[in-house]
């Protein structure tokens, strides 16, 4: 088997904040005394991904996701521990030929000149990745294609729509056929069929390049449509690391049914919870078959079945002593 | 190729904005009509021909010229290295394998270009320098160029302290009165006291008071020589303290934001 193509052991990485107290007077006592704390942002993780894999970073706001992604990428070193791209790269050296292999979006951070239209930007990362004119034409007319917004490569940046600029976030990231690809929320506040078009995308390009792809979002939906494996990272730990499914069976508490159903159900059966009159629970911990008549079955799900459930009683646990 | 299409991206954001760059040219000359003003009724109220060994005409030139080179000569990169450190959008640039400072050269280079047209072609036509021999030009145009390169690596050695202070705006209203007094933009140095003469070696003075002597034919060619040495040790400290400073400051980057 090959080498994994990321390698993190016993990653760590802390930074020097401030908290600040208001008003006049606080202002005041902090111009001498400023009170400065450590936040570990990142404490002792491990992660090895193969090449062509797709890994999800699950975790809350600060939970670790982003500064894992900017240690694996060289915007920050780390403190302790090894950050291996490759099997030889450090991130943080940022080595031309490192660089040319990697392709980075993020979120709240673009690449695209305000004023002029993206194909001027995309002119300039040509330049930059020593990308031919032929490979450059070929490459992008599939993209803009692919992503719908062949028309807007004309229009100044400023004009577009939220959508469309991210699409063109994400042609920027990959115009040099990056070998791993880190996208950082990169549904964020786009509509569904976007959504649906960027993940049909991604998914193909991995299937036909075997680009590896790192991937952050607080959108499960990006999560499950994409990744093959997730990594959870809660308050700078990794606490699991597996697949999509085995997160779930392997946090997913007692088996309360939650049924939907027609009308209200009379006589009310044994094991069986009215929560209203046509909302039941039922508690399947010693039941081998439904209590209930399929017939009239419109919903069943089981509780704390799903990613977003059993994120948010993940993230929602407390902090461990720093 | 790539440092030119970045050259050229920053030129046509420039001439996206027509309103914005007919009214910076507008307004600087509105600047320096105002400081010729006061020159000319400074030479009238003193009823003298010369202050400091200059004729009211030279004067009028050497402000024009000098305020063309501040144009130039500007402290905007550290203002806009400032802003990337602040927002992390420094973060997309590291991702790129370009050298920042030389791209940060050639994107400002592009956005003067338009000034460098209006007012550095007039001038360039009728400053004396390319009517004096030969040797005298191609001296003249190398120490401009050197003279523009040790000024944009001490601009960028001062937008480095972005790392640690974050917000440079403070900074502004200080570089201001530096180009003012030391780089000759207000008056040329040669007015001060023979005590101060050593002042003219300073870099504001290189990049404005001494390249707008040159500009008006003034400067020898033992000057010359003598400017362009004091650029090239101005050059090598500079250089020194940025392969210092940028080490340092990298790693306390915290690239903030998603």
């Amino acid at each position: 088997m090959s080498a994994p193509i990321i390698s993190i052991n016993h990653a760590s990485f802390s930074y020097v904040t401030f908290t600040k107290q208001s008003g006049f007077s606080g202002a005041w006592h902090d111009l001498f005394h400023r009170q400065k704390s450590t936040v570990a942002a990142v404490r002792d993780i491990s992660l090895q991904v193969n090449r062509g894999e797709v890994l999800g970073l699950l975790g809350a706001n600060g939970a670790g996701k982003t500064t894992l992604i900017k240690l694996m990428t060289g915007i920050l070193p780390v403190n302790t521990g090894k950050v291996r791209l490759f099997a030889d790269q450090v991130p943080f050296r940022k080595r031309p030929a490192f660089l040319q292999r990697i392709g980075v979006m993020l979120s709240q951070k673009s690449q695209l000149a305000w004023d002029l239209p993206p194909l001027d930007t995309l002119v300039l990362l040509r330049e930059i990745y020593h990308i031919s004119h032929d490979q450059f034409t070929t490459w992008l007319a599939f993209l803009t294609k692919e992503l719908a917004v062949t028309p807007q490569l004309h229009v100044p940046v400023r004009k577009l729509s939220l959508g469309q600029r991210i699409k063109f976030e994400l042609i920027c990231t990959l115009i040099h056929r990056p070998e791993i690809l880190f996208l950082n929320e990169p549904t964020i506040d786009i509509d569904v069929s976007s959504q649906a078009n960027i993940y049909r995308f991604l998914k193909q390009l991995n299937q036909d390049t075997q680009m590896t792809i790192i991937l952050t979002s607080h959108n499960t939906k990006d999560i499950e449509a994409l990744a093959q494996r997730v990594a959870v990272i809660n308050h700078g730990r990794k606490i699991f690391d597996g697949t999509t499914t085995g997160l779930i069976s392997h946090y997913a508490t007692a088996p309360i049914l939650e049924i939907v159903t027609d009308g209200p159900l009379t006589p009310l059966p044994a094991h069986v919870r009215q929560v209203d009159p046509t909302h039941y629970e039922v508690d399947a911990t010693a039941l081998a078959t439904l209590p209930v008549d399929p017939r009239h079955i419109l919903r069943v799900s089981r509780r704390n079945g799903n990613l977003d459930a059993i994120l948010t009683q993940l993230f929602s646990e407390e902090a461990p002593a720093q | 190729m790539k440092y030119w299409v970045t050259c050229q991206n920053a030129l046509l954001t420039t001439l996206a904005y027509r309103g914005n760059l007919l009214l910076h040219l507008l307004t600087t000359a509105i600047n320096v009509l105002v400081t010729i003003f006061m020159w000319l009724a400074v030479y009238n109220f003193s009823g003298r021909v010369t202050i400091a060994g200059i004729q009211s005409r030279q004067m009028v030139f050497y402000l024009i010229v000098v305020n063309v080179l501040a144009l130039i000569f500007s402290a905007e990169p550290i203002f806009k290295f400032s802003g990337l450190v602040r927002s992390g959008n420094l973060s997309v640039v590291l991702m790129r394998p370009i050298n920042y400072f030389v791209q940060s050269f050639w994107e400002y280079l592009g956005r003067a270009i338009p000034y460098l047209i209006v007012y550095g072609l007039v001038t360039g036509i009728i400053s004396p320098i390319f009517h004096r021999g030969l040797l005298y030009g191609v001296s003249s145009l190398l120490l401009m160029a050197v003279t523009y390169g040790m000024f944009l690596l001490m601009i960028t050695a001062i937008s480095l302290c972005s790392f640690w202070l974050i917000q440079v705006w403070p900074l502004r209203p200080v570089l201001s009165a530096l180009f003012l007094l030391l780089g000759g933009q207000a008056f040329p140095l040669q007015v001060l006291p023979a005590a101060f003469s050593w002042l003219i070696y300073n870099p504001f003075s290189l990049a404005g008071n001494q390249l707008t002597l040159l500009l008006l034919g003034k400067l020898s060619l033992d000057q010359i020589a003598i400017t362009g040495g004091w650029t090239m040790l101005w050059t090598v400290a500079v250089l020194v303290l940025i392969k210092l400073t940028w080490h340092r400051g990298i790693r306390s980057y915290e690239g903030v934001g998603s």
